[in-house]
């Protein structure tokens, strides 16, 4: 059940897979959204340590803006079933993604990027920031340190952070707000009034 | 001769108060703020305040306090915590990047965040206008340091233990004052 968008055959269509066959082509200002923790901001903006990480075997997950919304990223169809209320939309575009990136100065050795549309049944706008080597032998492998935190950087210093909200009938996810009386001078002498009205009936 | 209200009635204490006569109390106002003589007394805490706030010494203490938190805080992640199948910092990691706080500390470096690394580990950011730093310990010993600009293409390098720490803060002191 979608919590960011109403549920219906609109939001069935566009976010599920629904028998369509994968997209190889990406357009360099396609909008890509990829998910991160709304609490790790710093300075309103986001950090390479939070983002696009490389797992064994697979470049970090990204949503592509031309078969999805925003916000869809966050769905529990595209999370494997989670809830993922309390993170936030990571926006950059195609060309934000560098296309190579130096290993080193010495050996002038590049690795390239790019971008691969990897449908899921419930998800199909997943898709994957791959790197390969410049041999041509199409096997994506998974960059060397300096180099990830390179494309991270690259990323966060050109992208946009989105904030979601949950569609009618969503509460977000998280511990309720402390009940606490705060600065509110009205509620300092309503709980005034009231303890006199007790200490009155107490007495009386 | 005290006026007293009739037993019967309900007691409104509060009103009973104001009432009695001769009255056992009154208004007065606080000798901070009654008292001409207060005036000098007011300017001198008025002075107090604003020092401590413009204290390297205060501003160092406060910054270093809500970091440590923040650090000793990342011990309670959990694996996915990223969503992405992260891995918690480890105590490795954590206890590299508090030895390393307490001699940016030293250095008087104002750390704006402690953050996890979605790598396994944690990260140390610095940040200056439209530039950024941060300095990466991972739980398997690595440690890597970062800088970037809206201007700036991103630089990497990889810290090595025989590298002092504090030639890797000055590196980025100048990259983030430049």
């Amino acid at each position: 059940m979608p919590i960011f968008s109403p549920e219906g055959p609109q939001y069935i269509s566009r976010v599920h897979q629904n028998g369509r066959l994968e997209d190889p082509k990406f357009r360099p200002d396609e909008p890509l959204y990829h998910r991160f923790r709304k609490d790790l901001i710093v300075a309103g903006k986001v950090t390479p340590l939070e983002i696009l990480p490389f797992r064994s075997g697979s470049g970090p997950s990204v949503n592509r803006g031309k078969y999805s919304e925003p916000c869809d990223v966050l769905e529990p169809d595209c999370c494997d079933g989670h809830d993922r209320s309390q993170y936030r939309v990571l926006e950059f575009r195609v060309e934000d993604v560098p296309k190579q990136i130096e290993v080193n100065q010495q050996n002038g050795r590049n690795l390239r990027f790019c971008l691969k549309h990897v449908p899921h049944s419930t998800c199909f706008s997943h898709s994957e920031i791959r790197c390969y080597t410049e041999d041509e032998s199409g096997v994506c492998i998974e960059p060397p340190p300096s180099v990830r935190r390179k494309l991270r950087a690259e990323v966060a210093r050109r992208a946009s952070i989105r904030d979601c909200i949950p569609s009618e009938g969503h509460a977000v996810q998280g511990a309720p707000p402390k009940p606490t009386l705060g600065t509110d001078s009205s509620r300092w002498l309503r709980l005034a009034r009231c303890l006199r009205r007790i200490r009155t009936w107490l007495i009386g | 001769m005290p006026v007293l209200l009739p037993p019967s009635t309900t007691l409104d204490w509060s009103v009973a108060d104001r009432r009695r006569h001769p009255s056992i109390y009154r208004e007065a106002s606080s000798s901070a703020t009654s008292d001409a003589s207060r005036a000098s007394d007011r300017a001198f805490l008025l002075a107090l305040n604003q020092v401590a706030e413009t204290a390297i010494y205060q501003q160092l203490e406060q910054t270093y306090n809500a970091r440590f938190d923040e650090l000793w805080s990342l011990q309670s992640l959990e694996a996915d915590w990223d969503s992405y199948d992260a891995p918690p910092p480890e105590a490795r990691a954590i206890k590299a990047a508090e030895r390393s706080l307490e001699e940016l500390k030293r250095a008087r470096a104002m750390p704006v965040a402690v953050r996890p690394s979605n790598e396994g580990g944690v990260g140390i950011c610095f940040t200056s206008s439209d530039k950024y730093a941060q300095i990466e310990f991972l739980n398997n010993g690595e440690a890597f340091a970062l800088m970037y600009g809206a201007a700036d293409e991103p630089k990497v390098w990889q810290i090595d233990r025989a590298t002092a720490f504090g030639g890797v803060w000055d590196l980025i002191r100048a990259y983030l004052q430049s």
